[in-house]
């Protein structure tokens, strides 16, 4: 009898399911006629019962009776609502199936979403924003940033030149130079904006991107300092969870210089594909502002000192929405604009 | 670079694991990208030893073997002509695979069986030899795996170098970075030159023309050499570093050059027009062929090594083809100098080529190494070559390039790093890179001259801060300064109108500013374009003037995908040229429609047209709190001739409004309609206010009265609405034109306007009467005016 009165539980929970999802007349008949018809599969299982002893079957009959009445019960009540939205209330049909009529959603492109996303971060952290020029001359993309002339350090990024002294600027550090040349420290800025480098256009890089560049110059800025603020930036932008680690290196404009990297942002650290199994991602190129650049804008760098950091956006969008071909931010495909 | 673990091993003991070693080194700033694991994948090849050879019945060119692998003697047949009967050689067993993935199987050759492969060093993978099997000389034992045998297994880093660090470009560099991290003791080779009786300084005369830019110039002389291949082991490791064997003398000097970073140059010396080495500039337009068959144009700026008559190399960057080392070649000048970084860096550019050589020398070898690595090729050369050291080095160093010393201040180390270090931990890590501490006190520092990158006392705290670890330095997240930091205007409006055109509907584009001067001259012409002297391609070669090219291009590639809308805007920078100042930037708005005018829907469908983009340009402003814009007509090239339109505002010309004409759409082969407009973003931003201040509302009741009138067809609405408007004055508060009728009942030529006109007054109800009184007279003013009939 246990089996009997479980399979007729189930039958209650299928029957009432149909019917919440029916939503039209003709559907419901054919649900009635399925479950509660003379034939249907409730009548069914009353004949299962007559194969019970006398006792158990009393019982069992009750509750079959109770579940029948039950859904008959439901069945007619959903019957009159899809009576008065059928009809809606007047004669002729009023089919709500019909689409609704949609209002127009844009969407951000995910370039922009992000950076204002980064923007917001660092505003919060009391950053102010700054813009610069995107065609720059040699010596604000390079020689007041300390690139030695005729020195490799030079081949570390390819340039668009527009003639001798003028180029498309390579990095968003010349801001720095600006900034300092117009305002005495101390100094807290971001500076994001479009950069260009002359490479061969794939999936890994494209010839323009964002790049955001950040400075804090004051009395007292040190290394430790730097490590935290970027700790900060990406435990808000990736959670809680997200590690760094910062690794020697060279810049011209920062000594000491670092790279950072992030624990992987797919795999939390454990090695996967997007990482290379390494378990780390290189983000962010930093250090402490070089006394050389100081010296150029007039700084003392006895007084003050500071740290600087910059990292691609497009990259990192790479990474936050798993894109795997950059060209796509270029292309503006509306299906691709779409999922963001 | 690369760098072999074993040959590390030679200069440093490491007791970690390779991917320990990977990490340290990478933290410190030499990056490990990868490691090659090397000899792993030669696990069922051992040494074998061949017991008999005899000619295959049925071919010449093969021999049948047994061969002795220890455990038992293995038939093998062979099509290699340097077989012979007792020979120790490789055999691949059964069951391996070779690198290239071949797989070695019993196998039947012209009717004999054969169960394993004699192979040569190609077929292995570690060498460039495939013209015959590999003959092992030396003692090597039967049966014992090769990879053990001749030390195969090893792990090369591959070392992704900044360009401030040229010492690490040697294996003896990587090693003292190690014992720096590792705290081991750095041991480096000590040469010992056995020296014939002939003094090499009465053999050559070494004369520097330009000693700024060649400020030392050393070599030797070794008489009598044989010229051969290099033994195995040599060969080994400059394969696993990434160098072709040429023969034991261009070999040793890569060998050198690897393991000390000093490149070497070897010269045939007997074709030497005289006893001399000359290093000079060269001549404007002087020709010359370098090793690679190249003939060159030289001029002032390229530094040339020659006989006194005739030229032999270009100093550090490439040997010339005549007096390289060949076959028969005897006598050699070994050279080992010291070049200006920048003039090989300038040279170097201007050959459009760049060596092993060139690529260390660019970023400064080390000046005082010069005689050291000289005596290392030479011990080396003599070993391997044979032949006579004649006595002496003959060095020309007119003036010696001396260490630095730099004060180095505790306090300030800390004060950058934000560490506690103390005077003793400092000094420590400096000795540990073979910096010398000449006072102990207050540091005094004295840097090795292969570190050209350290000269300051920052660059002293970096090398402190690398060796203890960056992963050492706290991490503090404690905020300090100024709290209050503005948001500029220009943000601020750049969010806002994101925002406002984003709940439009419009999708936002980011495209590229470098374009196709020929297209945009098609769509955009304009004079003031700003080029790129290097670009990509032609394609992407000048900065656009305009947003118009770039979404039309993103319409065009996406109706070609079958997006029948495409609403899309750019906020992004336009730019012309003027002079030799920087070119002139602004930031400008565009906008570009096409396709049905909402989502589809089933009981209609409407195209977008004029008034569409006109209505979002309305609703635009109004989101912006800019009341009053209109738009004048305007005839650019690119719009339809009468749907081309400025837009102003406050009489100032905010950007352009139109449909694009067909011959553009033509171009970029669009087929539907599109509308555009382009807007001055820096002229919106002083229209634009985050201030707004509340008004009353209205506390007495509006009276509404429409009004249609007929009038000719060629009166424009604008006029009807501007008589309406000022006949109206303070009491009428909205017109809102409900009806525009064409057809039966309207004489032809005639249309019907129907406004509603809403009337208030701020001070009282008005009566019937007030409102009476201004609405006949409007009606008056349309008719005398425009000549307005009210329509019945």
């Amino acid at each position: 009898m246990g089996e009997l009165l479980k399979s007729l539980e189930g039958l209650r929970k299928e029957v009432k399911e149909k019917i919440d999802k029916a939503f039209s007349s003709s559907q419901l008949e054919k649900i009635k006629s399925v479950y509660l018809g003379r034939k249907g599969v409730l009548a069914s299982s009353f004949k299962d019962l007559s194969a019970l002893p006398e006792e158990k079957r009393r019982e069992a009959g009750r509750i079959a009776n109770e579940i029948k009445s039950e859904l008959h019960k439901l069945f007619s009540q959903k019957q009159e609502y899809l009576k008065i939205s059928d009809r809606g209330g007047k004669e002729e049909i009023f089919d709500y199936t019909l689409p609704g009529k949609k209002n127009l959603s844009g969407r951000f492109h995910p370039l922009t979403q992000l950076s204002s996303q980064i923007v917001e971060i660092f505003y919060g952290m009391g950053f102010e924003v700054v813009y610069g020029p995107d065609v720059e001359t040699n010596y604000y993309n390079f020689d007041a940033l300390n690139f030695p002339q005729d020195h490799p350090a030079r081949d570390m990024m390819d340039t668009f030149y527009i003639d001798e002294k003028r180029l498309l600027r390579t990095h968003t550090s010349p801001v720095q130079i600006r900034v300092f040349e117009k305002r005495k420290p101390p100094a807290r800025i971001l500076a994001p904006g479009r950069v260009y480098r002359n490479e061969a256009i794939n999936a890994r890089s494209y010839c323009v991107f964002y790049q955001v560049e950040g400075f804090y110059v004051d009395r007292d800025v040190t290394m430790a300092d730097l490590k935290g603020v970027l700790l900060a930036f990406f435990q808000k932008l990736f959670g809680k969870d997200v590690r760094l680690r910062f690794r020697a290196s060279f810049f011209p404009f920062t000594e000491p210089s670092a790279e950072v990297d992030i624990s992987c942002v797919i795999c939390g650290g454990k090695g996967c594909s997007v990482c290379k199994h390494r378990g780390w991602l290189e983000v962010v190129g930093a250090g402490m502002i070089d006394p050389e650049v100081f010296r150029a804008v007039g700084y003392d760098p006895e007084v003050y000192s500071g740290y600087a950091f910059g990292m691609g956006i497009d990259r990192m969008a790479l990474l936050k929405y798993r894109i795997d071909d950059i060209r796509l931010f270029w292309e503006n495909d509306l299906r691709f604009l779409r999922q963001f | 670079m690369k760098a072999s673990y074993t040959w590390l091993k030679d200069f440093v003991d490491i007791n970690s694991t390779p991917e320990e070693i990977a990490s340290k080194l990478t933290l410190a700033g030499s990056e490990v990208e990868t490691i090659d694991v090397m000899g792993s994948d030669l696990d069922r090849v051992v040494v074998g030893e061949i017991e008999s050879a005899e000619k295959h019945s049925k071919s010449d060119k093969l021999s049948v073997c047994q061969v002795n692998v220890r455990d038992k003697t293995l038939q093998i047949v062979c099509g290699a002509p340097n077989v012979k009967e007792k020979a120790k050689v490789p055999v691949a067993l059964i069951g391996s695979i070779l690198p290239d993935s071949t797989k070695i199987e019993k196998a039947n050759l012209k009717g004999i069986d054969s169960f394993g492969m004699i192979c040569s060093e190609s077929e292995l993978g570690i060498g460039e030899d495939s013209q015959g099997i590999m003959i092992l000389d030396g003692k090597f034992s039967v049966g014992e795996n090769l990879s053990k045998a001749l030390d195969l297994e090893d792990f090369v880093f591959n070392l992704d170098l900044t360009p401030n660090r040229p010492d690490c470009l040697s294996i003896l560099g990587v090693a003292r970075e190690l014992s720096a991290l590792l705290g081991a003791k750095l041991k480096k080779p000590k040469p010992k030159v056995r020296e014939g009786e002939t003094l090499a300084s009465t053999q050559v005369k070494v004369k520097i023309e330009e000693p700024s830019f060649c400020p030392r110039y050393t070599c030797r002389i070794i008489r009598g050499v044989r010229i051969g291949s290099s033994p195995f082991w040599l060969r080994r490791r400059l394969q696993a570093c990434g160098v072709r064997s040429i023969n034991n003398i261009v070999d040793v000097t890569n060998y050198v050059m690897l393991e000390l970073g000093h490149p070497l140059h070897a010269f045939d010396y007997d074709l030497f027009s005289q006893p001399e080495v000359v290093v000079r500039k060269a001549k404007q337009k002087e020709k010359f062929v370098t090793l690679d068959g190249v003939k060159r144009e030289l001029d002032s700026d390229i530094l040339l090594i020659t006989d006194g008559k005739r030229s032999v190399a270009v100093a550090g960057i490439m040997g010339g083809l005549e007096s390289e080392v060949k076959e028969k070649t005897k006598n050699i000048l070994l050279e080992s100098a010291y070049f200006n970084p920048g003039m090989i860096r300038r040279g170097r550019l201007k050959l459009g080529i760049s060596s092993e050589s060139s690529h260390r020398f660019e970023r400064g070898v080390d000046p005082n190494n010069v005689d050291f690595a000289c005596d290392r090729a030479a011990e080396l050369i003599n070993d391997l070559a044979g032949g006579e050291v004649l006595k002496g080095i003959v060095d020309n160093y007119p003036k010696k390039i001396r260490a630095q010393k730099i004060d180095l201040r505790t306090r300030r180390v800390n004060q950058i790093l934000g560490t506690k270090l103390s005077t003793s931990e400092i000094s420590k890590i400096l000795k540990s890179l073979e910096f010398k501490i000449k006072k102990d006190k207050n540091l005094k520092v004295e840097v090795p001259t292969f570190r050209p990158d350290v000269t300051r006392e920052i660059d002293l705290i970096e090398e402190v801060a690398r060796i203890y670890g960056y992963d050492r330095i706290e991490t503090r997240m404690q905020a300090s300064g100024n709290l209050v930091t503005p948001m500029p205007e220009e943000e601020k409006l750049t969010m806002k109108v994101r925002g406002i055109l984003g709940g439009l509907g419009l999708y936002e584009v980011v495209t590229n500013d470098l374009v196709d001067p020929k297209k945009m001259g098609q769509v955009f012409p304009e004079k003031r374009l700003v080029k790129i002297k290097n670009p990509l391609s032609e394609e992407l070669s000048v900065l656009r003037t305009s947003l118009l090219l770039n979404l039309l291009s993103v319409l065009s590639h996406n109706k070609k995908r079958k997006e029948e809308q495409v609403r899309i805007f750019e906020i992004g920078k336009v730019f012309s040229e003027r002079g030799k100042k920087l070119p002139v930037e602004r930031n400008k708005i565009g906008i570009a429609l096409s396709g049905n005018n909402e989502p589809i829907f089933w009981n209609k469908k409407s195209q977008i047209d004029f008034f569409y983009i006109k209505g979002l340009l309305e609703s635009f402003f109004e989101s912006l709190s800019v009341d009053s814009y209109i738009l004048i007509p305007n005839s650019y090239p690119y719009f339809s001739k009468d749907r081309s339109y400025d837009i102003k505002v406050r009489s100032e010309k905010l950007g352009f409004l139109g449909e694009v004409n067909e011959k553009i759409l033509d171009f970029l082969d669009i087929k539907d309609k599109v509308f555009f407009t382009e807007m001055d973003f820096d002229k919106l931003l002083p229209l634009f206010s985050e201030d707004k201040f509340y008004k009353a509302l209205p506390k007495y009741p509006p009276v509404d009265r429409d009004i249609a009138v007929v009038l000719d067809d060629g009166i424009l609405a604008g006029e009807v609405e501007k008589f309406i408007k000022e006949t109206g004055g303070e009491i009428l508060e909205k017109i809102i034109l409900f009806d525009l009728y064409k057809g039966d009942q309207i004489p032809s030529g005639k249309k019907s306007l129907a406004y509603s006109l809403r009337y208030r007054s701020k001070q009282k109800t008005l009566t019937d009467e007030d409102v009476n009184k201004v609405h006949v007279k409007i009606i008056e003013v349309l008719k005398k005016e425009l000549g307005a009939d009210l329509r019945g």
